[in-house]
């Protein structure tokens, strides 16, 4: 499968920054970092995504830039794949505005940005664990990087959007069992204002629904260690709801790992 | 109060089958597609059939109203049908030439369904894709009108560029319009003149999860002049409908002709044939499309097919299957009325479409209580139409009626308040 680097920006500045909200709140140090922080980061990338990264009050929201916002560092990538090298750590923005806030946020390995997006990746990417709540949060991140992935894979990638415009309005609530949530609410029908966004929290009326019912099996099926279908038939994945809204979310999911890899 | 089936059995096999199989059970009889939700609530394998019934690897009985997703029409293991295949086993069955008996099978089709030939191939798929091909090749033309929500088998024309295994180009030729929209289809033949090599549709719309649609009044009359008049091969798939309305064809029970028509399911109670029935026009065409393969001449399935199409005759077929769907949607019906409960049927009797209708549009409450049922060993789902067979009872059907009831109710007492 081929990767558009295009899809690939909005998932990692969506997807993969964009769990950094969720980073934050459950870990201490993160938070801690975080805390120490209180300034909007404007990422704009020419014809990619055009985002903000907020620092507030120990929390991290990441949010699409709606020309009011005040900010305090922007930062200029010329194309998708300058501003992939750039969360791969291979190249670095131009801050157009507040440089030296910007060395401050990202200019060196121990800088707050770095150390933030460098431990996430690292607990995301870990295989081995020192304890239990290191795997719970490694796969709760991994989990919700994957559903904010969707969106951002539905979205924008030119196969994947075929299957996002046929999903019905309306929200899909995925979770791993008393553990966490996130929804997908489709909107804009089958035309060309389709789209998919994603919150982290379960919404009320959802239509379709999709459950892992432990840790274990949402980092087996994330990891690709499980297979779907046998955990379908075994009550381990609990789909119920609109099922077709879940037949073409899975058409999206099949396409997700080459973007999160 | 019925005791509820458990599944250990099932459970185990499933294990065991995952093991060894893609999926454990893929396609649509399995848990997934077949969207048994919960997959707690149902069965896996069977044991054995028998007319309308059949028994799972733990013993549990149920009254099945899927029929095999169509194939069981006479009844499961229904003697007549047997016998002709038993007998034709003996005479030989997959053999260098084919049996004389494939002629007798073809007259018999095509007297019944009034078509000029027909060629014999497995399955629903192999039917539907010499159908493309054949009418391109007649045609010289290269795209394909769908309709929205169809479903013409897996192979990639069929499929959207999203699903695993299809590439972009598999579905460049495709069109869409919606079911009953004869401007829509105007539209797209203006903008595709000269262009498009047939129109492909079921005859009724019976989608997955939506409400099935009968034609409205002078739609496939319309269709039928608008594929006569732009030269396109106008194609019914009766694959899941046919030999359930009429045995001479969703096309003549509508009151028009299709050019090509598609049957399996129904076909031979079973034993695998399908077929392509078409007007003479086209039979050169078929000749000459390279298509084979190797079992497409087997011979008791077509001992089989005889046997079940004389018996469905004989036993005026569609009536009964007409009043068994009657009998049981008005039985349905009644309880939701007596329990304020939304249900909705749709479809013809004998391939009744069942939903509750609930504010969320999420269907959870339909699958609770479908699950119910199943629990209860009634075999329905909560996605699918559902099939009549000729071995379904008054007393089977009655016995539904009462078990899906119980269901409702239990259904019901979940939800204090939810059904007032």
């Amino acid at each position: 499968m081929t990767i558009d680097v295009k899809t690939l920006a909005f998932v990692n500045f969506y997807a993969a920054m964009g769990t950094l909200e969720k980073y934050v709140e459950y870990d201490e140090t993160a938070r801690s970092i975080a805390a120490a922080q209180d300034l909007t980061v404007r990422f704009k990338v020419k014809d990619g995504p055009d985002g903000v990264l907020i620092f507030e009050g120990g929390k991290i929201s990441v949010q699409k830039y709606d020309g009011m916002r005040k900010t305090d560092i922007v930062l200029w990538c010329k194309d998708p794949d300058n501003f992939n090298k750039v969360v791969d750590g291979k190249a670095m923005p131009i801050p157009v505005k507040g440089l030296f806030k910007t060395l401050a946020f990202m200019g060196k390995p121990t800088s707050p940005f770095m150390q933030l997006t460098g431990k996430m990746a690292e607990i995301m990417r870990k295989k081995e664990f020192d304890n239990p709540a290191e795997r719970e949060l490694s796969t709760k991140l991994a989990f919700y990087a994957m559903v904010a992935g969707i969106a951002q894979v539905g979205n924008n990638d030119p196969i994947a959007r075929y299957a996002m415009k046929r999903v019905l309005d309306g929200k899909i609530v995925l979770g791993i069992k008393d553990v966490c949530y996130a929804t997908l609410i489709k909107k804009g029908g089958n035309g060309p204002d389709a789209h998919l966004t994603c919150v982290r929290h379960k919404e009320p009326d959802g239509r379709a629904f999709m459950t892992f019912d432990s840790i274990d099996t949402a980092k087996g099926l994330i990891d690709g260690e499980l297979d779907a279908m046998a955990c379908i038939s075994g009550g381990s994945l609990d789909t119920r709801g609109h099922m077709l809204m879940l037949d073409n979310l899975n058409k999206i999911l099949n396409i997700v790992p080459k973007y999160l890899a | 109060m019925t005791k509820t089936y458990t599944y250990s059995k099932n459970v185990e096999t499933m294990a065991r089958a995952g093991k060894v199989i893609p999926s454990g059970v893929y396609g649509h009889l399995g848990p997934a597609e077949g969207c048994m939700i919960p997959s707690s609530a149902y069965p896996f394998f069977i044991d054995r059939a028998k007319g309308s019934e059949m028994w799972d690897v733990d013993g549990n009985r149920f009254i099945d109203f899927m029929c095999g997703y169509g194939p069981n029409v006479t009844g499961y293991c229904d003697e007549d049908v047997d016998k002709a295949a038993l007998e034709q086993i003996k005479k030989g069955n997959c053999t260098s030439l084919p049996s004389h008996i494939m002629v007798d099978f073809a007259e018999l089709l095509t007297s019944t369904v009034k078509k000029d030939w027909a060629f014999f191939c497995k399955n629903g798929g192999d039917v539907t894709t010499f159908a493309i091909m054949i009418s391109r090749y007649y045609t010289g033309k290269k795209k394909i009108v769908f309709v929205n929500n169809y479903y013409h088998g897996v192979a990639p024309w069929t499929q959207k560029p999203d699903s695993p295994g299809t590439i972009l180009e598999d579905c460049c030729n495709s069109l869409y319009v919606d079911w009953n929209d004869i401007e829509g289809l105007k539209k797209v033949i203006a903008e595709n003149k000269d262009d498009i090599a047939c129109f492909i549709s079921t005859p009724y719309m019976h989608g997955n999860f939506v409400d099935n649609e009968l034609p409205a009044e002078g739609y496939w009359q319309a269709v039928r002049k608008l594929c006569t008049d732009n030269n396109i091969v106008l194609i019914v798939d009766d694959i899941r409908a046919g030999f359930r309305l009429s045995l001479e064809g969703s096309d003549n029970y509508f009151g028009f002709e299709a050019d090509l028509i598609c049957f399996c399911k129904a076909l031979a109670n079973g034993y695998n044939v399908s077929a392509l029935c078409g007007k003479e026009f086209l039979k050169g065409a078929a000749g000459t499309v390279p298509y084979t393969g190797s079992y497409w001449m087997s011979a008791v399935p077509f001992a089989a097919g005889i046997a079940n199409i004389n018996k469905l005759k004989a036993n005026d077929a569609c009536a009964h299957f007409k009043a068994m769907g009657e009998r049981l949607t008005a039985g349905l019906m009644k309880t939701a009325n007596e329990l304020n409960v939304p249900l909705v049927v749709s479809g013809p009797p004998a391939l009744f479409y069942l939903r509750i209708n609930d504010p969320a549009g999420n269907f959870l409450i339909h699958q609770e209580w479908v699950a119910e049922c199943v629990r209860r060993g009634v075999f329905i789902t909560n996605h699918h139409n559902h099939f009549m067979n000729l071995s379904m009872t008054k007393e089977l059907v009655d016995e539904t009626v009462t078990i899906c009831s119980e269901a409702m109710e239990v259904m019901v007492n979940n939800h204090p308040g939810m059904f007032k």
